[in-house]
């Protein structure tokens, strides 16, 4: 692999990475209004399926910032090796 | 159905229809991490560099969350259904028309994943073992493809001839239909990504091949 290759990998590794997190971020919004929504319709039921719904949605709201940080993190370190190329 | 279990009713699927597409869109940015892993994977082999391994690990977190985060989505969605049947019977269709053949949203997430890592496995031994590689990604992408077609005659399929069992609001809602079709979509780029991803490295490994011989 010569080193134009190895730049250009980077550099489609970075904007994949940085779309991943504008996608995501897309995802997390929608599921931000879903779950207020779902928290004022629910409110007060005891039901199971009421019960795994809240759960999922608190498990899912709990992977938000450290996903964000992955997304983020590897576009980083692509960038920091690819500067270091020069 | 009273007028308040049908307005809780209309809600909780337009909730369900959000988290559906929220799955999906998830479910896209995993796809995005697995794309940039694919390339870094190619840049690492033959380098130990610590900041590029580090690129690694995060971008193989940031697929596996995506992941996640995508299918506890779907699950959320599948218990409001569970629940929209507990309050009013039949009105939340766990299929979408068509019966059982049809695939629902979560089992093609499942699907879409599963297709995802075997492209991945697949990008991994690809050196190994080049020509079965191949045929295996082709039958991804073939497989995408079918599932995609299958889909749209679904949607084409005119609705006039056959009686519905259950005319329920839950049938206009054109929500469903739409992330499904959007998840065969993103199991296809999965398996079409990694196809153009192994192409690059083939053509690749030819040149090198090339140049080995003409020295």
């Amino acid at each position: 692999m010569s080193v134009g290759e190895v730049k250009a990998s980077l550099r489609a590794a970075i904007e994949a990475a940085r779309q991943g997190r504008r996608v995501f971020d897309q995802a997390a919004s929608d599921t931000e209004a879903a779950t207020r929504m779902a928290d004022a319709v629910l409110r007060g039921s005891r039901d199971d399926d009421v019960e795994a719904v809240h759960q999922a949605l608190v498990a899912a709201s709990a992977e938000v910032e450290p996903t964000r940080r992955r997304f983020d993190n590897a576009a980083k370190h692509a960038n920091t090796y690819l500067t270091r190329l020069g | 159905m009273s007028g308040s279990i049908a307005e809780v009713v209309a809600q909780l699927l337009a909730v369900r229809g959000k988290l559906d597409t929220a799955a999906v869109t998830a479910l896209r940015a995993r796809t995005d991490a697995e794309q940039a892993l694919a390339h870094l994977a190619g840049v690492q082999r033959g380098s130990a560099d610590r900041g590029l391994s580090a690129a690694v690990a995060d971008a193989e977190v940031a697929r596996d969350k995506a992941g996640r985060y995508a299918r506890l989505l779907a699950e959320a969605a599948r218990h409001i259904t569970g629940y929209v049947n507990t309050i009013a019977p039949g009105a939340a269709p766990t299929e979408p028309a068509g019966g059982d053949a049809s695939p629902t949203g979560e089992r093609l997430l499942t699907e879409a994943e599963r297709r995802g890592r075997r492209a991945d496995i697949a990008w991994r031994k690809q050196v190994q073992k080049a020509d079965n590689t191949e045929d295996s990604l082709k039958n991804a992408e073939t497989n995408a493809k079918a599932v995609l077609k299958f889909f749209k005659q679904q949607q084409e399929r005119p609705t006039s001839g056959t009686t519905s069992p259950q005319p329920t609001p839950a049938h206009e809602r054109p929500q469903v239909d739409n992330p499904v079709t959007a998840v065969v979509m993103a199991a296809g780029a999965l398996a079409v990504t990694a196809k153009a991803i192994w192409n690059h490295g083939k053509a690749r490994r030819a040149r090198e091949r090339d140049e080995d011989d003409q020295a």
